[in-house]
């Protein structure tokens, strides 16, 4: 719907304290389901150990170079979890009759969809990746000139804008396919899972179709090429290793157009 | 306050027909409804289930875009400016919540506040304000989960109040309501109203909400409007009489009487029906001199029955006649005006409704009341027999209300074993002739609660470490 | 006989969302291309890693990925919301064993998931990777190896259920459950994989009984860690129903307390 972002922004953190601190209530509760969410989360850097406990190099990475790339997706991903994780769960309201008593509010469903049930625990999903990268960053043995220092945070940033912008859009498909879209999920996990490797180990036309149809190779990918030192694989040009935000500029305005359409589907054939 | 002129909505449902087939027919579920409703009044709103009431509310509050026709609600267009509307109307679904399940009542108010904007110090005085008179305080600790089915409402009026709205739009508030609270609920609105000056919309099948808060009464039938004017006059229109039990001292074979006409009997127990025109008391008189009676009771044409009446056998047909019989078209507050008086109409005077009139009258009859050629004028002296006759006529043309009921999932769902399990939120309850109005019996269980999700699928194949947000165990 | 019928009415109840379990069968193939090839890197920096070959490898790899469906690694029963809800005690009056209850449902539900959200993925990874479907002889093995996982996954599940009795916040159980069901099962990695103690520890839990052991008598290679003794494969059937039998048992005594605690505290 058409208002400022600030003021969005600004509603988003009003509603989501509103429900932190109703969960605050329950502060153990809290603090140990944060923990619990963050060993669930990590399962994934378990599973990159113990590879790298068993070979040195995986594809020519070393285990600082995928960790870096496990780090910057899993912050990636995980911030877009927090921020706008739950819109999939539209299609449960859309069935349930609930997004009704949304649409009858003065805010845009996206934003009370997002922010329910918002609680701390979901930052738990920051722990694993924010102790990896700070552990790992020194541990490159890259040279840290400033335009990869720099590309670093626009690469974090970017690929939330990426990642959100797929969940939206998961969201967006639930307006109108009901019973089809767990398939998505392919999409918004499988995404976030893929991008912790090195996409070079997913063969040439994997990378293309992630370059070209779902830009996920942007989300850490490209940049990483560009931060490691490394050359790709499929010899795209330079500029592409810069092109994140971008790429997460038009992927937004895409999500963005899918969920008016499928809001305005929803209120002209009704529930 | 609200505008409709001419508005129409209809659905396309896909339907299965054998195994690979599937067919598309148009069902239409609103057709050329025109109504309006100035600031302040207090209107009720009825129909059968499937009548298209729901599907009105939702196109004046913006949840659903008309086919066609114009809705203007508070000067805005509902469909294009939404959010701002909604700043100003406040709505109560009586058969789903509006607030949040696992908060407390407390918070979820303050997240009502924050999505309204309404600022500190106003939210503080108007939510004591609603706290006293709805009596939420007990309560407003409690997550709503856990609160019955009247806190629940009352909590949502609440919430729908806090923005201080001009409009509010009630969808069957005192569902399954006991009878204390709906008193209560009753009450309460009708302060508002008198003492705000706060539009209300009421949809209800309680027929009590209507006797008691409204004097304007419009009914939709089968996607039109078939009535739109005083509650008395329906009631006279309808054609409902009074009623004579008779508790004989032993069963005996059905009672005769000039006057009166037996209904049914169970065991000693006979029921009449005194047309009216006819003197009660010289009946009651005569029975008890004809036959050992043991017990009688007058009771005087219930609201309920009414429109059963109306409902069972089709409205504009009953209505149309029966009006024009008698010659009260002028009193229709139709379309163009003719609207009672805002807060508190007294009575059933109509003085600018242009009586007499009929070429005007008629055009004003257009669009409201389906005239379906059954009713062409009587004189007054045909008036008893041809409305008694039309009385017994039996006809039972609700079944078109289920097929609206199938509308709504096959669309979402392809599969009919969807529907048992779960697509179907707005499942609307079933109408039994002779019990319309029955609130109390029928208990809405949470019904906002999801109804049976797909069975169980943990674990959606996404990632496992994802999987913890998505499996129910952990919310 | 109540309990077929049971088993049969949950195969009905989930056959009519089966476009939902498809789609999920759609994710679930898709992740199991993404894990085989991570794995197939791995493969080529360490071949013949825990006597394993790139083809098994990756074979056990579209394995776990059909397996997660009838076996539910994820965790979760309908159970747990009956009893915080406490609708399980009209359950608990009625003169049918609510484990028995539970456990033809179960089955029935793992029976569907098995169809429906087993085959595919199994089957695409056959195509796409040139995989080896073994004889007739193995899949039968491999079938009663899966329907003991089955048991062992609803002994371990129904035993978490039913902690909500006693406990009202079950999500810290379910955490953990989940955690050790993922990591111990094999599927993150096969357990083959796991140095040194971790992974003589990990074939010794239950969830191994889940996905490694069917696995690993898919590929012929039951026994092979030498725990189940000579007897190979059938020291891997012994296995995983010493655990299933177990499970039961615990939950047989659960459920017996869960009673009692009912009916004097009323639940």
């Amino acid at each position: 719907m058409a208002r400022e972002p600030a003021d969005s922004v600004r509603l988003y953190g009003l509603l989501a304290w509103t429900w932190i601190r109703a969960a605050a209530q329950y502060p153990l509760s809290m603090v140990l389901l944060a923990l619990a969410t963050g060993v669930v989360t990590g399962l994934d850097l378990a599973a990159i150990a113990l590879m790298f406990a068993r070979a040195p190099r995986i594809a020519g990475f070393t285990a600082s170079e995928v960790l870096f790339l496990y780090g910057t997706s899993g912050l990636s991903f995980a911030i877009a979890d927090i921020v706008l994780g739950t819109a999939e769960r539209l299609g449960q309201h859309v069935r349930q009759g609930t997004l009704d008593a949304m649409l009858v509010r003065p805010v845009s469903p996206l934003i009370q969809v997002a922010t329910e049930d918002f609680s701390p625990r979901r930052m738990g999903k920051l722990i694993p990746t924010v102790t990896v990268l700070a552990v790992v960053m020194p541990r490159l043995g890259v040279a840290w000139t400033a335009p990869r220092v720099l590309l670093v945070p626009v690469m974090v940033g970017a690929g939330v804008a990426i990642f959100a912008a797929l969940w939206v859009l998961t969201a967006a498909v639930q307006f109108v396919v009901i019973d089809g879209h767990q398939a998505t999920k392919a999409i918004t996990y499988g995404g976030g899972f893929l991008t912790q490797y090195p996409l070079g180990i997913f063969g040439r036309d994997v990378v293309r179709g992630l370059t070209f149809v779902i830009p996920l190779a942007f989300v850490n990918w490209e940049p990483a090429l560009y931060v490691l030192g490394r050359p790709d694989p499929i010899g795209l040009p330079a500029a592409f290793r810069f092109a994140s935000p971008a790429v997460a500029a038009v992927l937004c305005a895409v999500a963005a157009l899918a969920w008016r359409s499928g809001l305005r589907h929803y209120r002209s054939t009704g529930s | 306050m609200i505008e409709l002129d001419n508005v129409s909505k209809s659905f396309v449902v896909r339907r299965r027909t054998g195994p690979l087939r599937r067919t598309r027919t148009t069902v239409p579920a609103c057709e050329s409804i025109s109504f309006t409703v100035r600031a302040g009044e207090f209107v009720g709103y009825l129909g059968p289930n499937g009548a298209g009431k729901s599907t009105t509310i939702k196109m004046l509050t913006g949840i659903l875009t008309p086919t066609s026709g114009s809705v203007v609600v508070a000067g805005l267009d509902p469909s294009r400016q939404r959010t701002t509307l909604a700043r100003r109307i406040g709505v109560v679904f009586g058969q789903r919540t509006t607030l949040w399940w696992d908060l407390p009542l407390r918070d979820s108010l303050a997240l009502v506040r924050h999505l309204y904007r309404v600022e500190a110090g106003a939210h503080r005085a108007r939510l004591r304000t609603l706290v006293d008179l709805l009596d939420l305080g007990p309560f407003l600790d409690t997550p709503v989960r856990q609160l019955s089915l009247g806190q629940r409402m009352r909590g949502d009026l609440a919430a729908a109040l806090l923005h201080d709205p001009e409009l509010l739009v009630l969808d069957e508030p005192t569902i399954g309501l006991d009878v204390v609270t709906k008193a209560t609920v009753r009450a309460f609105l009708e302060r508002l109203n008198a003492e705000r000056g706060t539009t209300i919309l009421l949809t209800t099948h309680d027929l009590g909400d209507i006797e008691r808060l409204c004097r304007r009464v419009m009914i939709i039938d089968r996607g039109r409007l078939a009535y739109d004017g005083d509650l008395d006059r329906l009631r006279a229109a309808a054609g409902a009489e009074r009623m004579l039990v008779i508790e004989l001292e032993r069963p005996g074979p059905p009672v005769r009487l000039p006057g009166a006409r037996f209904v049914r009997a169970d065991g000693p127990r006979q029921w009449l029906v005194i047309g009216s025109g006819v003197n009660a008391a010289s009946v009651v008189a005569d029975v008890a001199a004809r036959y050992a009676v043991a017990d009688i009771a007058l009771r005087e044409p219930d609201i309920e029955d009414v429109v059963a009446r109306l409902y069972r056998r089709g409205i504009p047909q009953a209505v149309a006649a029966a009006e024009k019989s008698v010659g009260l078209l002028g009193g229709f507050g139709g379309a163009a005006g003719g609207v009672p008086a805002p807060g508190r109409p007294r009575g059933r005077e109509q003085p600018e409704s242009g009586q007499g009139e009929d070429a005007g009258a008629e055009q004003r009859l257009q669009p409201v009341v389906e005239v379906t050629g059954r009713g062409e004028p009587a004189g007054e002296g045909e008036r008893a027999p041809r409305r008694q006759e039309e009385i017994d006529a039996p006809a039972d043309e609700r079944q078109r209300g289920n097929q609206r009921d199938h509308r709504r999932s096959p669309s979402r769902h392809d599969d009919d074993a969807d529907d048992e399990a779960g697509g179907r939120h707005e499942r609307e309850r079933p109408v039994e002739p002779g019990r319309v109005g029955d609130g109390v019996g029928q208990r809405v269980d949470g019904a906002d609660r999801a109804r049976r999700t797909p069975p169980r699928r943990i674990g959606q194949g996404g990632r496992q470490h994802d999987a913890e947000e998505k499996s129910e165990g952990v919310p | 006989m109540t309990y077929p019928w049971v088993m049969w009415y949950a195969m009905r109840r989930y056959a009519a969302y089966r476009v939902g379990a498809l789609s999920e069968a759609v994710t679930n193939t898709v992740f199991g291309f993404l894990r085989a090839y991570i794995l197939i890197a791995l493969w080529h920096a360490r071949p013949a890693l825990g006597g394993y070959d790139v083809t098994d490898a990756v074979t056990f790899c579209f394995l776990t990925q059909a397996l997660i469906g009838p076996v539910q690694i994820f965790g979760g029963m309908e159970l747990t919301e009956r009893i915080r809800t406490g609708d399980v005690a009209i359950d608990l009056h009625r003169p049918v064993d609510l484990q028995g209850w539970w456990l033809a449902d179960d089955l029935g539900r793992a029976v569907f998931a098995l169809l429906f959200r087993g085959v595919p993925p199994l089957l695409a990874g056959i195509v796409a990777f040139h995989l080896h479907p073994p004889g007739p002889g193995r899949w039968a093995q491999f079938a009663v190896a899966v329907l003991l996982a089955m048991l062992v996954g609803f002994g371990v599940r129904y035993l978490v259920a039913l902690w909500v009795f006693w406990l009202h916040d079950d999500r810290g159980v379910q955490a953990i459950a989940l955690v050790a069901a993922l990591f111990f099962s094999g599927m993150l990695l096969p357990l083959v994989v796991f140095p040194g103690a971790l992974g003589a520890i990990a074939v010794h839990l239950p969830w191994a009984a889940l996905i490694q052991v069917p696995a690993d008598v898919f590929l012929g290679k039951a026994g092979y860690f030498g725990l189940h003794g000579g007897a190979g494969l059938l020291g891997a059937y012994a296995f995983q129903a010493a655990w299933a039998v177990t499970l039961l048992v615990a939950g047989r005594l659960l459920t017996g307390a869960a009673r009692r605690k009912l009916v004097i505290h009323g639940g």
